[in-house]
């Protein structure tokens, strides 16, 4: 039987027996080599009914957490510096994750981190009000990279128009710069605060405390002008348009050798601390000046997770209409794996905001990336796989939605 | 000054935020409420924050049991939308009750309760948050939605109703500890003339000071100082007696 | 005789308050609209919140003003709550001038026609202590009632005119005096809400049952 899923995902869709994701989650992919069409998998849900995430989280409980700490101690005594250098880097959004990832490295592990920020596609009041409150209030010192706006924007543009996927330059971004600064600034240590294999991606990701270099490394033998972006690779947006290949260094990833004879390590502080978002929101509020939202966002009942950029809730809107799963499910599947709401409260959560259109920067966005609202809708139709999507009264309606099956 | 201890309740739990955020646990509420009673405290207010999920009060079992055994008044929040809702806390014990959320789609539903219930058991709660140097904007379903209305406009369009009492909170404030929203409470009580509850904030005695310097509040809320165990009620209720 | 006693419902006030603090003291309390329940009851509790003829009707409606006033004849015990110690009174101002039961002769007025300087706010939300001379105080339920004892006031109206025979506690509330407790013969009224005064308020409602 052909699959109708336009992204190769499973074609029937099964939600987890703990928490509200489905199967059509993706996992995470690199970004910077996908030219569109691959298919991607979706986190697993096992013969019990239990996706990947929630079975970490089952395993998360079972962990030694004082051993882990011995371990983080002793490995942290090998970077540790005394003489006023930086002797790590934290990659930082400002966020509650990061700015509590930094903190405690400075006030409990007595390190000395720089933390290093990718800017957002567009800050939002908060957002920048919380990355500045982690050196005013936090006390960590912190640098900002912010990309050439018109690379970036053009980049955000062909990406969602050619996928649907506007935040990935942004990830892309992010996901290297750790890296890149420590190589810059001769630091060789890179932490970040959680794993995303938290959520799902291969349990295996979780073993290690180290990040796994595909993410943020290229083959020595890598051709940069390959690098894809809304699976257009940089040799062509150089040939169409009036960027030069000087233009993009800072997208350029290290080539795996640089990373080896920098002898760099880029490790999760989740590894070696029991990871609550929410807890790290209760710290950063009250050790580096973090503050919510004044609102929720939109798509979701949340005030504290992921408010610094402008087009976050178009990211999850996007991944709403093609997997099925906004943000308001992101949200509460994180809370209830952390014990902070029952799935029966998530489930209500998802029925009530999941998928809610992000009207409250949508015309941001349209003249960030300089669309017409046409155009976006458009686009968020062609993104809809029929899988998941049918036509009811000239409404689009999911088939499938967790508070429909509620099992 | 009255001292009210404040439990934002969610299923079973008593929690606490911080800018009405969070869902940290503190403990069971008939436990923590008990506590409170015999510590001292003049009164009790039992929050539901997720009542707007649910679109209803479940408070009522804990209102229930709490009167059994404490006796100073109770007033109830979060989630009442008509007068079935109320009948179900009246009926279970709550002395009072503190509508929000609702009055943005009804405007009515104050009086209709007044007229059932009288002024003092009826509550205008507001949830503020400050948007300029001398503005605050009024926030529904537990601090998450925004109403684009000003409080000071939404006071004086309210007020006529015959509330018998203000419960103005501070979503800025909340749950740091650092003190209360004084401008709010200064400017609010100027063009008010119904007791209010000053709420959201309160972490040490000398906060109390600040406020009544400024403003002419008639009780203030407490809910993190106390669920942290940071002071107890006796404590402030004697500070309130030395400097009055 | 055993105590028989008896808490009016007539669809105003907190009932289950009375009833749990009547229980707290280990006595059983019978919640009842019926004359029967009334005409055999040893003490009567009639609580009350809201308003004067809100209540007045209702008691009119389910015809509870004579039960009342003979129990009050046979001398029952009977303690008025806040707006029910206000119904045992002549007649209320509030909204348009009502008729009280007229139990004992006096007035209820809103609170700011108390004194013409008055300037608090309203309704009288609080704790309050009642001037209680402990050395000549007369008025049974407050027996080992302290004079720093504080209450929980919430009302807007308060009885002005009386009696001199009316044996009363004021409590102060800005710059007026009003009646606390009343007493006259087996008639008691507490302004404040014993049931919801903490142990002290347990204390009052514990004397008014042992009588």
């Amino acid at each position: 039987m052909k699959n109708s899923s336009l992204y190769g995902l499973p074609e029937n869709v099964i939600f987890c027996k703990l928490c509200v994701i489905s199967n059509q989650r993706p996992s995470s992919t690199v970004e910077f080599k996908s030219s569109g069409g691959e298919s991607k998998s979706g986190i697993s849900i096992n013969d019990n009914g239990i996706c990947d995430a929630c079975s970490y989280n089952k395993k998360k409980s079972e962990i030694n957490w004082k051993e882990r700490e011995k371990q983080l101690l002793k490995f942290l005594e090998k970077y540790r510096k005394n003489n006023g250098d930086y002797d790590c880097i934290v990659p930082s959004s400002g966020g509650k994750d990061s700015s509590f990832t930094a903190h405690i490295l400075k006030k409990k592990y007595n390190m000395n981190p720089l933390a290093v920020t990718w800017a957002p596609n567009m800050w939002t009041e908060e957002g920048f009000e919380n990355f500045n409150n982690l050196s005013r209030v936090g006390g960590v010192d912190s640098i900002l990279i912010t990309p050439n706006g018109r690379l970036h924007s053009y980049l955000t543009k062909i990406s969602f128009l050619n996928f649907g996927h506007p935040f990935q330059p942004f990830i892309h971004g992010q996901k290297i710069i750790g890296p890149k600064m420590a190589k810059k600034l001769n630091i060789p240590l890179v932490i970040y605060g959680e794993n995303q294999a938290e959520y799902g991606n291969k349990l295996e990701d979780n073993l290690s405390h180290y990040m796994n270099n595909q993410f943020f490394s290229v083959e020595d033998d890598f051709n940069f002008k390959d690098i894809k972006f809304g699976g257009k690779s940089i040799q062509s947006i150089i040939e169409e348009k009036k960027f030069n290949f000087k233009n993009f260094s800072t997208y350029l990833p290290l080539q795996k050798k640089e990373v080896s004879d920098s002898k760099i390590q880029m490790i999760f502080l989740g590894y070696f601390e029991k990871w609550d978002p929410q807890e790290c929101f209760y710290y950063a509020s009250e050790n580096t000046g973090f503050r919510p939202a004044k609102e929720r966002s939109d798509g979701t009942y949340s005030k504290y997770t992921e408010i610094d950029d402008k087009i976050v809730p178009i990211h999850f809107y996007t991944t709403f209409i093609k997997f099925g799963i906004g943000r308001a499910s992101y949200d509460a599947a994180q809370e209830i794996r952390n014990h902070k709401i029952t799935r029966d409260e998530g489930i209500n959560l998802v029925k009530k905001f999941d998928g809610e259109f992000p009207k409250t920067y949508f015309k941001d966005f349209l003249d960030y990336i300089e669309i017409s609202e046409e155009q976006f809708i458009k686009k968020i139709d062609e993104l809809r796989s029929p899988h998941l999507w049918e036509k009811i009264k000239n409404e689009w309606v999911l088939k499938e939605s967790i508070y429909k099956k509620n099992f | 000054m009255r001292v009210i201890a404040r439990l934002d309740i969610k299923n079973e739990d008593v929690i606490k935020g911080i800018n009405f955020e969070g869902l940290r646990v503190m403990g069971k509420p008939n436990y923590l409420a008990k506590k409170y009673y015999n510590e001292g405290a003049d009164e009790l207010i039992y929050s539901d924050c997720v009542a707007s999920l649910y679109g209803r009060n479940n408070l009522s079992k804990f209102v229930e049991s709490a009167a059994k055994d404490i006796f100073i008044p109770i007033t109830v929040a979060g989630g009442i939308r008509n007068k079935k809702d109320a009948e179900l806390l009246m009926k279970n014990g709550a002395d009072k009750l503190a509508i929000n959320t609702e009055l943005f789609k009804n405007d009515n539903l104050g009086k209709e309760l007044i007229k059932k219930y009288g002024s003092q058991s009826i509550l205008l709660s507001i949830q503020a948050k400050k948007i300029s140097r001398d503005s605050w904007e009024a926030y529904i379903n537990f601090g998450r939605d925004r109403t684009n209305m000003d409080v000071e406009e939404w006071v004086k369009k309210m007020v006529p109703s015959n509330f018998g009492e203000l419960l103005l909170t501070s979503i800025d404030a909340d749950g740091l500890s650092n003190g209360f929203d004084v401008e709010l409470y200064e400017k609010i009580c100027k063009i008010v003339n119904i007791p209010i509850i000053a709420c959201g904030g309160f972490g040490k005695l000398i906060h109390i000071k600040e406020l009544k310097k400024f403003a002419d509040v008639d009780a203030i809320s407490i809910s993190k100082a106390l669920h942290y165990n940071k002071i107890n009620i006796g404590e402030i209720k004697n500070y309130i007696k030395k400097n009055d | 005789m055993t105590n028989k006693i008896v808490v009016i419902d007539y669809g105003v006030g907190n009932i289950l308050s009375i009833k749990n603090a009547v229980s707290y003291h280990g006595y059983t309390s019978h919640i009842t609209n019926k004359k029967k329940d009334i005409e055999s009851a040893s003490h009567i509790i009639l609580p009350g919140v809201g308003a004067f003829p809100a209540a007045m009707k209702k008691l009119k409606d389910l015809d509870l003003i004579n039960p009342i006033l003979e129990a009050a004849n046979k001398k029952t015990y009977l303690l008025g709550i806040c707006l029910g110690m206000q119904l045992l009174f002549t007649n209320s101002e509030e909204f348009e001038t009502t008729e009280g039961l007229n139990l004992i002769k006096g007035n209820i007025i809103k609170l700011d026609k108390f004194n013409s300087n008055f300037d608090s706010k309203l309704p009288n939300i609080g704790w309050r202590n009642c001037k209680i001379d402990t050395k000549k105080n007369n008025i049974s339920i407050l027996k080992n009632v302290l004079s720093n004892d504080e209450f929980y006031f919430v009302h807007s109206y308060g009885l002005y005119n009386y009696e001199n025979d009316l044996n009363l506690v004021k409590s102060n509330y800005g710059n007026i005096e009003i009646p606390a407790v009343i007493n006259y013969k087996n008639i008691y009224g507490c302004q404040f809400h014993p049931e919801k005064s903490g142990p002290q308020g347990l204390k009052v409602l514990k004397n008014f049952l042992n009588l």
